[in-house]
């Protein structure tokens, strides 16, 4: 998800959808570039759930990545086939709770002001 | 790569029985989002420049606090707020894109503080 935000009066003016956000979203604006700001909030993999040999595992996505790493190197014969069954991913964000129910309802980002200086997402008008 | 709708065998369907093929340009997503501005009368335009090389196609929806809470397809005629017949509209001439940006004209009612709220999905196909 990305927030557009006024500089001036630290409302939020625009909403982009979604979880993990490609170049050309990243190069995406809304309103006046000089007069908007914004707060990216990309999605990250955490976890995975992966199914090898017969037997699934949970991993972090660490341990998975350097898991694949070893794998690779070995000869094309001698690499383990896996399945990935899940992944876990988790906003980037300070506040998970409210990065979650964004998620769920977008609209909801309307009801927040912008901190310009945490980036954090401040309730306006005594909104819960 | 062909993935055909349940109960059609994917190898003789039609293209219309059809969920996904990779024969076929996929309209599919490049951006969706919202955008919102409040004001009492006048005219404002919402400027979305969505970061692809070329025009897109794209479907904007709207609603207002004062009028309804139900997303509205624009254009649409105007939706009429009170008995001097001011209206809050986003008008057919009023949605313009380009290679840049979209562009959304919205007119606010007069006399009342107003919030009006667009939606727009902004696709992968060339108009």
């Amino acid at each position: 998800m990305i927030i557009f935000y006024d500089k001036q009066t630290r409302d939020v003016i625009g909403v982009f959808e979604g979880r993990v956000h490609s170049d050309d979203q990243l190069k995406a604006w809304v309103g006046d570039r000089d007069h908007t700001n914004r707060i990216v909030i990309q999605w990250k993999p955490v976890m995975v759930v992966v199914y090898i040999n017969g037997r699934s595992f949970d991993a972090s996505w660490t341990e998975w990545q350097e898991w694949l790493a070893k794998e690779e190197q070995k000869p094309i014969a001698s690499q383990r086939a896996y399945k990935i069954l899940n992944i876990i991913y988790e906003p980037e964000y300070h506040d998970k709770e409210l990065a979650n129910k964004l998620d769920q309802n977008p609209t909801l980002a309307y009801s927040y002001k912008v901190n310009p200086e945490t980036l954090a997402l401040e309730p306006k008008d005594g909104i819960q | 790569m062909k993935i055909s709708q349940p109960g059609y065998n994917v190898k003789t369907a039609d293209p219309q029985n059809l969920v996904f093929s990779s024969a076929f340009a996929t309209m599919n997503i490049a951006l969706q989002g919202t955008a919102a501005r409040t004001q009492n009368g006048g005219s404002y335009t919402f400027t979305i420049a969505h970061g692809l090389a070329f025009t897109p196609f794209a479907l904007v929806y709207y609603n207002t606090s004062v009028y309804s809470t139900a997303w509205v397809f624009a254009p649409t005629a105007g939706l009429i707020n009170n008995s001097n017949g001011d209206q809050t509209q986003i008008d057919s001439s009023d949605i313009r894109m380009d290679a840049t940006n979209l562009n959304v004209i919205a007119s606010f009612n007069n006399g009342v503080s107003e919030t009006i709220t667009i939606r727009y999905y902004i696709f992968n196909v060339s108009i």
